[in-house]
């Protein structure tokens, strides 16, 4: 069996963030951890994860700018990014397709609809 | 009652005509003081305010207007009573014609003195009252300015606020459903059956909230004034469809029959198809949750020279006639009289309302008790220049 697929979650919220890191390592994938958008952007660009699952709304740098910046990066603009809010106005996603994300899920979701977007993100870029 | 004396000021009393206007203003009710020059009389109405000041004319009408101005400048609302001789009358009366300033003929009998200058007292009462009528306008109007402005600041508020509410509320939903999900499939570790029931509750309360929390952001933004729709051409038929089809398995729960009834030709509206979707599913919901097992639901719609008209018809408990006129209201529910409450926060209809007024449409409602009810809106037929 190959090596387990590694997703970055940065997601302040401590509830959430752990439940979802049992859940994804339950699934089979190694999760690493960040709390704020800075951090989150330091352990991205030093684990160069397969998959990034990102909160929009985050203290000291939020998900957009950290989005901007993981798809300017030249050894991290590859890597997937799956954005998560609590907004799902038209506006807010279109604006999420803007800053080229992979996904945009909105809060809150059901886990398995987030596993699904995630296998199928990693499956074509295995292609 | 005592009437306070009015007070007059003869500007050079000199003469004999100012001596002979003197004697007319009968003492008791006025009280007369002199001013020997015309800086005297500038300098006494600067003190003190009189009511009327006396004032012969002659040589150039001009001069004595700039003069007049020059009282007013001092004493804003002093009366001017001024004596011309009978040739340059009517020329003095038309240079005169501005503020509270009457003229009379040097030759009017001396009676007609204290008359004009009780006149002039009158006029100047009902300007000042109406003066302090127009100040209380402009304190009123000064008001609304800042009333307009704080509604602006709260408007402006209302929106941080919704945005920071959404998200402090639906953040720890999204938590608490992500841990459920944990618990019921055991990934936090094996649990009872009757744990696995108490987790289903709690996931479907959680989709109550989630439900709940939507609908009042939802409304709320709706409501602001400055909200506008993306209109475009929408197959009303393929929209009506899609919406039933989310709606079946709820009405195959209560064995209700779910029906379309469509007109032969295709019907296009010019609408919202995100607001169309959520007006179809908040009548075609309501109608099934308020229809007993075995009912009908349907659905139909036409179109006439300008409009379409949609109707969701069902055979359910209908709506009390009181209760009608507000059916619309924000938080208006219907409970049944056997107080089996139906879940939902009674938000769908106010919806539904501000999305048709928002694309142009109206709505509305009949029904009987027991019998049914038949909710009906319309929407603007979509135009040759909004097709593609």
């Amino acid at each position: 069996m190959s090596d387990p697929k590694t997703i970055a979650l940065i997601e302040d919220e401590e509830s959430l963030a752990k439940s979802l890191t049992d859940f994804l390592e339950a699934k089979g994938y190694r999760v690493i951890n960040a709390r704020d958008g800075i951090k989150g952007l330091f352990l991205i660009r030093a684990n160069l994860p397969d998959l990034v699952v990102l909160d929009v709304m985050m203290p000291r740098l939020d998900g957009f700018h950290v989005l901007d910046r993981i798809k300017t990066g030249s050894k991290t603009m590859d890597i997937p990014v799956l954005l998560l809010t609590v907004r799902s106005s038209r506006e807010d996603i279109e604006r999420g397709i803007q800053h080229m994300a992979e996904e945009y899920i909105t809060k809150p979701f059901e886990p398995e609809h987030l596993l699904e977007r995630i296998r199928q993100i990693l499956n074509t870029r295995n292609k | 009652m005592v009437r306070k004396p009015v007070s007059v000021l003869l500007v050079k009393p000199n003469t004999a005509l100012a001596k002979s206007i003197s004697a007319a203003f009968p003492a008791g009710d006025f009280r007369l003081r002199a001013a020997r020059s015309i800086e005297q009389a500038v300098k006494i109405l600067s003190k003190k305010p009189q009511d009327v000041v006396v004032l012969e004319i002659g040589g150039n009408p001009l001069f004595y207007a700039n003069l007049i101005r020059l009282f007013y400048k001092h004493s804003p609302f002093v009366t001017i009573l001024a004596a011309a001789p009978p040739p340059v009358l009517k020329k003095v009366r038309e240079s005169l014609s501005f503020g509270l300033c009457e003229v009379l003929s040097t030759a009017s009998p001396r009676d007609e003195w204290p008359l004009a200058a009780r006149r002039l007292i009158e006029k100047r009462t009902l300007v000042v009252k109406y003066l302090a009528l127009i100040e209380k306008q402009y304190l009123l109007v000064d008001r609304l300015v800042e009333s307009n402005r704080r509604l602006k600041q709260l408007e402006r508020l209302k929106s941080d606020f919704l945005a920071h509410v959404s998200h402090e509320l639906l953040t720890p939903l999204a938590s608490m459903r992500v841990l459920l999900h944990n618990m019921e499939k055991g990934i936090a570790g094996g649990i009872s059956d009757k744990h696995k029931e108490y987790v289903h509750f709690l996931q479907e309360g959680n989709r109550r909230l989630e439900k709940s929390l939507r609908a009042l952001l939802n409304l709320a933004k709706l409501e602001r004034p400055e909200t506008k729709l993306d209109l475009s051409k929408v197959d009303l038929e393929t929209v009506i469809q899609s919406v039933l089809s989310t709606l079946q398995p709820l009405a195959n729960d209560k064995n209700i029959e779910l029906r379309v009834l469509k007109p032969r030709a295709k019907v296009f509206a010019r609408a919202s198809e995100e607001g169309l979707e959520d007006i179809l599913s908040n009548l075609v919901e309501n109608a099934v949750k308020y229809t007993p097992g075995g009912g009908r639901v349907d659905v139909n719609f036409r179109s006439n020279k300008s409009h379409i008209i949609i109707e969701v018809r069902d055979t359910g408990i209908g709506i009390e006639p009181k209760r009608l006129g507000s059916i619309f209201d924000r938080f208006e529910r219907v409970y049944e009289k056997n107080a089996v409450i139906i879940p939902g926060v009674g938000l769908g209809l106010s919806i539904a309302k501000r999305l048709v007024e928002l694309m142009g449409g109206t709505i509305g409602v009949q029904s009987k008790p027991s019998r049914g009810s038949r909710f009906f809106f319309t929407l603007p037929k979509a135009g040759k220049e909004a097709g593609k």
